[in-house]
């Protein structure tokens, strides 16, 4: 051809201009398909990796010692200086001074002001702290994202900022200001004080029998529990009452093995600091491969909690180590950190064979990418790759299916294969190499926008990654795509035969359009028309069709997998702000620093007194929280669950002693009453008809009588086992009947060690609590079998009369209203307060006030009876409270602290929040979600076009059949129908990806075994749909879209034009 | 039968068309043609006279037999000098007329010129246009014409590089009864004007009998 032959093609081209500019656009949509998923892919894990830096810190090894100072890929990042743990004193049980009545030591709680009453709220605790001394300086702190919540960083000796957590577990506040006192070890044993004193205690005693061949220790000596589960006999614990009888003098007194007693020996001194700052939590979030450790260390505690200057810290004299920090080298982070980081980790690991040296590989920071891991990684590129190029070959068969006319009529009029080759190179080289180069020029620059939005919107700072390799993909699929769709051009023109159509069916195809036609003929329909055109034109070509399909189908289960991800980070993070785990919303707690509410002070003007156990968190108080603060607290929205607590183990030890007012006694029992949580415990016997008495023992208790301040609604709660013919409601109400629960289930509770105990009762009836393992003899009482119940031989029913003995003569009788099986009646009881524990004796009863009233008032008849000295009551003083919504946090922390100010409460309060989860979730929202949204967008605008360009060349058939006489209503019907089965592989492989996505979850949980053999069940049809169906809603949504937008376009639902 | 003084000759040329049934389209057949002789090939739908054509005007292959063109044997030609013998040697005229639609009418006659290299004579391209009847459509392009002129045209692409054999399947197929008459004038013209040996293939008597020579095609056997 020459050139003047040329010039007429290429004048042709111009005269299609439409057409190639349809091509242009289709175009660039196939390569921006290509070009922005990748280079979103490599951004966004470039985001995640930066992401991972802020919140774990960049460091890769962190390790004591030189072992990696010069090692290949580690950079040198700071170190940390560690010292000693920070110890708190936990006064033993007998650390009370007699005298003053106050213990030795320091306390764990502060005695709070007579104006105020400590409420403080709190999230999880602890029982240990990991806490330790250190310094670092602000850079170090900087470069790792170590930030502070308050305050600054130490500047002067005396000043101290502290971890969080490490504040919560030692028991302070978070005032900045406050001095802060702890006890540091010169000697190092990483080892609780607690624990130290125990085992020298239990050392000693051992000492003691070994000097004291078959002796026995005195029953009142108060061992220790040997918690060695291996031992076949079990030591009792301990007293839990401070003030316990004098033990023998040769036997080692526990009050010797004290804290304080031990100092000497334990080389600790005392420290004093200012507290400046709180740091966020960070020895506890950074997460990695411990090597080296002793099974059960944690290596949090080799990340100091407690920060000081350097100056103070090379002051104090204690066993000191260096943390040293070391991150990829700048050349290893470039590119695929993560699987630079992977290799380099596994080197480390092969290669560090000394047991001695204690490192910590961070990898989180590292070997957390996109899709999870850089396998995954990997195989979603090739996917999108091989995805795109599906895509661009389909618009490349497409364009050249619509021009073949032209290129064969060509060779009918004399052009050779070559000529007519180089032809529809050129023309599509011209469509397509423009627009996609341009194309891909433009999602760099896209790219770079979206990064710099993504970065503002989420505060983490990351520049736009540019990988070589993945722009050399990019162009290597738009040219590889290219180059085999000419070839098969090629193919096609260099056939056998010059034909313009082709010229006849596969023999699949055709043997499936004959089945088709018999059926139609069958059915007696004529069938001239499009569907069957349609049919036919997708079977003469196959490959394009189900090649859409597919692409549509993977490329919607991308979606869905991101969908996935994003709504499963959404649900944690808001199922960890509704309050199911232990913190509230959004936060892992709510710190309300001092949160005080006035009392009126009792008669005689004393303050609270502070009365440790062994646990050391005993605290007496005269007054707890009004029920009308109470009552405002739960009323607030986004309030979850409320969580009432007394500060003492549930326990608060009220001492009567000195109170000789009945009407006190009675308005303070009101007054509790009245606060609407008020228990009662009783102690005393539990006489039977039979004359068998059984004597309670404090711990542990077979019986128990509670008082409940909603009588009325706990007796409809378990009216259905009542005897009607027994039960009285006023009888109930008036203190004369009671219910009885009765344990079903055989879970006895005793000391947790199985046994049951009696305990022995002196002829005035004094119980004689703590003491346990007296005899028959002793007691006159028999002692409770293992299994009461069988030789008891006595069942409790409604009509008995049950007696409860409060000392010498003192009884009190009621008659049984019912008996109700102890587990249903925790089912029901449960709705009136959120503790049922009392449930789980082997008899309890509910009574109502009225009946506690005589109690109270038959003790104090005797004011001598020692019985009546002390009681306990059980009231609250504290509150748990976890909210439930994310949005209200600032307005219901807001509401709390204008209740406390109402209840002249001095409140300040600041929220920790999640930040672990909270950033979590707004990394994978920014990764997946911006992906999976960018993909979804990016495949419907590609299948439009498609569709588009079907519609056209659809356009002309319709109109043949239109004037075939085809009515435009069948062709309406008929392009409905098309456009439901161009969707039906994707629409059938929705409730496929259903059941993968419901697998696993891990939703098909139980096989039931029918004659047919075992049957999958769904265990919760509820979790099935929100956890399973509802992240899914998009994908039927984008296939009713598509659907939606087919018709549409179709022209299936608009009016022809005649 | 002596192959120099044929225009067109082809000798035992058969063609199946396979499938799950095996089509044969056209048994084995001689045919030839002489200068300026004008053949009309008839037969029902399906016998196979569409075949013939396409493989006389080597547009497809015969599965046997030998093709000459001229005297010279273009059976076994390879690609480029099949395709330059088709547009030297052979014009094509179709039923659907088959012109460029983005090329104008002058355009689509010169295109196949200039695809041998060669530059077109405008005077002569116009006189052949004129004497077609189609001069005032030079500068319309294919949907601006009427079925008439589009068929002109293609006839006037087909005579425009001067081929030594015009073969035209169903020239009158899309054209009306007036039309029709009027391209079966105008081939008969051309084959005596311009001693253009024409062949073509109507199932129309009427159009057969325009024709020197009438061959009859049955279920792909030809009879004379």
């Amino acid at each position: 051809m020459d050139d003047y032959g040329w010039g007429m093609f290429k004048k042709g081209l111009k005269r299609r201009s439409k057409e190639v500019r349809r091509m242009r656009v289709m175009t660039c949509l196939a390569v921006f398909f290509l070009a922005l998923t990748l280079l979103l892919q490599d951004n966004l894990n470039a985001y995640r990796m930066q992401a991972n830096y802020m919140d774990f810190g960049s460091w890769a090894v962190r390790c004591e010692g030189e072992e990696f100072e010069n090692r290949s890929g580690l950079v040198p990042c700071g170190s940390v200086l560690r010292g000693s743990m920070l110890y708190r004193l936990y006064p033993g049980p007998l650390d009370i001074d007699p005298e003053t009545e106050e213990p030795y030591g320091e306390s764990r709680f502060d005695v709070v002001p007579e104006d105020r009453i400590s409420v403080s709220f709190y999230s999880n605790s602890r029982n240990n702290s990991l806490a330790s001394l250190g310094t670092f300086d602000e850079r170090f702190a900087a470069e790792q994202n170590i930030g502070l919540y308050e305050g600054r960083w130490p500047q002067a000796d005396d000043e101290i900022v502290m971890e969080l957590y490490a504040l919560e577990e030692l028991g302070y506040s978070y005032e900045l200001g406050q001095e802060l006192s702890f006890y540091l070890a010169e000697r190092d044993d990483k080892v609780f004080l607690n624990a130290e004193c125990e085992q020298a205690y239990l050392k000693a005693c051992e000492e003691w029998r070994a000097s004291h061949p078959g002796e026995e220790p005195p029953e009142d000596a108060g061992e220790y529990f040997d918690d060695d589960e291996e031992d076949d006999e079990q030591v009792i614990i301990g007293s839990d009452e401070p003030d316990e009888a004098p033990i023998g003098d040769e036997y080692p007194r526990r009050d010797n093995f004290t804290i304080e007693k031990l100092f000497g020996e334990m080389q600790l001194y005392k420290v004093t600091f200012r507290l400046v700052g709180i740091m966020e939590r960070y020895s506890v979030g950074w997460d990695g491969i411990v090597n080296g450790y002793a099974e059960g260390m944690d290596s949090r505690s080799w990340l100091p909690s407690a920060v000081v200057t350097r100056a103070e810290f090379d002051s104090l004299t204690m066993d000191k180590a260096e943390q040293r920090f070391y991150e990829l080298s700048p050349e290893l982070k470039r590119g695929r950190v993560w699987e630079t980081a992977e290799e380099l980790f596994t080197n480390i690991e092969n290669s560090v064979t000394d047991d001695s040296v204690l490192y910590v590989l961070n990898r989180s920071a590292y070997t957390n990418p996109l899709w999870g891991n850089s396998g995954m990684y990997r195989g979603m590129t090739a996917l999108l790759i091989v995805l795109s190029a599906c895509i661009i070959a389909y618009l490349m068969a497409s364009y050249l299916g619509k021009r073949r006319p032209f290129f064969m009529r060509m060779r009918e009029i004399g052009a050779s294969t070559g000529e007519v080759f180089s032809m529809a190179a050129y023309e599509c080289v011209l469509s397509v190499i423009p627009a996609a180069l341009i194309t891909f020029a433009a999602s760099y620059l896209v790219g770079v926008i979206a990064v710099f939005i993504v970065s503002k919107a989420t505060g983490v700072p990351f520049r736009f990654a540019f990988s070589l390799r993945t722009m050399l993909l990019i162009l290597a699929c738009i040219a590889g795509t290219l180059a085999l769709s000419l070839a098969a051009a090629l193919l096609i023109f260099a056939g056998r035969g010059i034909t313009a159509k082709r010229q006849g069916l596969g023999r699949s195809a055709a043997r499936s359009i004959k089945r088709r036609s018999a059926r139609k003929e069958r059915s007696q329909r004529v069938y001239l028309s499009l569907s069957e055109t349609l049919v036919r034109d997708r079977r003469l070509h196959r490959i394009k069709t189900w090649s859409l399909r597919i692409v549509s189908i993977l490329v919607c289960g991308v979606i869905l997998l991101c969908t996935f991800i994003t709504t499963y980070w959404i649900k944690n993070y808001k199922t960890f702000s509704t309050g199911y785990c232990d913190v509230s919303a959004g936060v892992q707690g709510i710190y309300v620093r001092q949160c005080s509410i006035p009392y009126k002070p009792n008669k005689w003007g004393k303050s609270p007194k502070i009365k440790m156990n062994e646990h050391g968190t005993c605290m007496t108080v005269d007054t707890v929280l009004p029920k009308a603060f109470m009552d405002e607290i739960e009323s607030l929205p986004g309030v979850g669950e409320l969580s009432w607590y007394g500060r003492d183990d549930d326990k608060v030890i009220l001492d009567w002693e000195g109170k000789e007012e009945d009407a006190f006694l009675i308005s303070l029992f009101h007054a509790y009453l009245e606060a609407g949580n008020l228990r009662r415990k009783e102690y005393g016997s539990l006489d039977l008809e039979n004359g068998t008495q059984y004597k309670t023992a404090k711990e542990p208790e077979m019986f128990a009588l509670y008082g409940n301040s909603q009588p009325e609604t706990a007796w409809k709660l378990l009216e259905k086992w009542l005897d009607p013919a027994v039960a009285d409601l006023d009888a109930f109400l008036s203190g004369d009947q009671v219910i009885v629960m009765v344990d079903d289930k055989g879970i006895i509770l005793t000391d947790g060690a199985g046994k049951h105990y009696s305990i022995p009762v002196d002829e005035d009836g004094v119980v004689n609590t703590g003491n346990n393992g007296s005899s028959e003899e002793e007691t006159g009482l028999q002692a409770l079998p293992d299994d009461p119940w069988e030789e008891l031989g006595h069942s409790f029913e409604p009509g008995d009369t049950i007696t409860y003995r409060y000392g010498k003569e003192k009884t009190l009788d009621a008659v049984i209203a019912g008996v109700v099986p102890s587990s249903q009646a925790k089912e029901e009881l449960v709705k009136l307060s959120g503790d049922t524990r009392f449930v789980n004796k082997l008899v309890a009863a509910i009574c109502s006030p009225a009946f506690l009233e005589k109690a109270v008032k038959l003790i104090k008849q005797d004011p001598e009876d020692p019985t009546g000295a002390l009681d306990e009551l059980t009231c609250y003083n504290g509150v748990r409270i976890r909210l439930n919504e994310i949005s209200v946090n600032e307005s219901t922390l807001k509401s709390i602290s204008n209740i406390c100010a109402k209840y002249n409460v001095e409140y300040s309060n600041w929220v920790e929040n999640k930040e672990m989860m909270r950033r979590e979730m707004l990394h994978n929202l920014a990764t997946y979600g911006l992906f999976g949204a960018m993909l979804a967008v990016l495949f419907f605008f590609v299948i439009s076009s498609v569709q588009n360009d079907e519609n056209a060349r659809l356009a002309e058939k319709i109109s043949i059949l239109r004037r075939a006489g085809t009515e435009r209503s069948s062709i309406k019907k008929q392009r409905m129908a098309d456009a439901f089965r161009q969707t039906l592989p994707l629409l059938l492989s929705l409730p496929v990806f259903v059941l993968l996505s419901a697998y696993r979850q891990g939703l098909f949980k139980q096989f039931i075994s029918t004659d047919k053999g075992d049957v999958i069940i769904f265990p919760n049809v509820s979790t099935f749909l929100v956890n399973v169906i509802g992240p899914q809603v998009i994908l039927p949504a984008l296939a009713v879209l598509m659907l939606i937008y087919w018709l549409i376009t179709s022209g299936a639902l608009r009016r022809e034009k005649e | 039968m002596e192959t120099a003084k044929y225009v067109l000759e082809a000798r035992g040329i058969s063609r199946t068309y396979k499938g799950e049934v095996p089509v044969y389209a056209l048994k084995e057949t001689d045919l030839a043609f002489t200068e300026g002789e004008f053949v009309a090939i008839i037969g029902r739908s399906g016998s196979g006279k569409s075949t013939l054509l396409r493989i006389l005007a080597t547009l497809d292959v015969s599965d046997t037999g030998e093709l000459y063109i001229e005297g010279e044997k273009v059976s076994g030609l390879k690609d480029a000098e099949l395709a330059r013998f088709r547009r030297r040697r052979i014009g094509f005229i179709y039923q659907d007329y088959n012109l460029f639609p983005e090329y104008t009418a002058y355009e689509n006659i010169v295109f196949p010129i200039h695809l041998d290299g060669r530059t077109e004579d405008k005077a002569a391209v116009e006189k052949l246009m004129e004497d077609l009847g189609i001069l005032h459509c030079r500068d319309k392009f294919p949907h601006e014409m009427s079925g008439g002129e589009q068929q002109r045209t293609s006839i006037a692409r087909a005579l425009a590089t001067e081929p030594a054999v015009i073969l035209a399947d169903e020239p009158t197929g899309n054209l009306d009864a007036e039309n029709s008459q009027k391209v079966a004038e105008l081939l008969k013209f051309c084959s005596e004007e311009y001693r253009r040996t024409i062949v073509m293939v109507t199932h129309d008597q009427g159009m057969a009998n325009y024709a020197d020579r009438i061959i009859r095609i049955s279920d792909g056997v030809v009879t004379e």
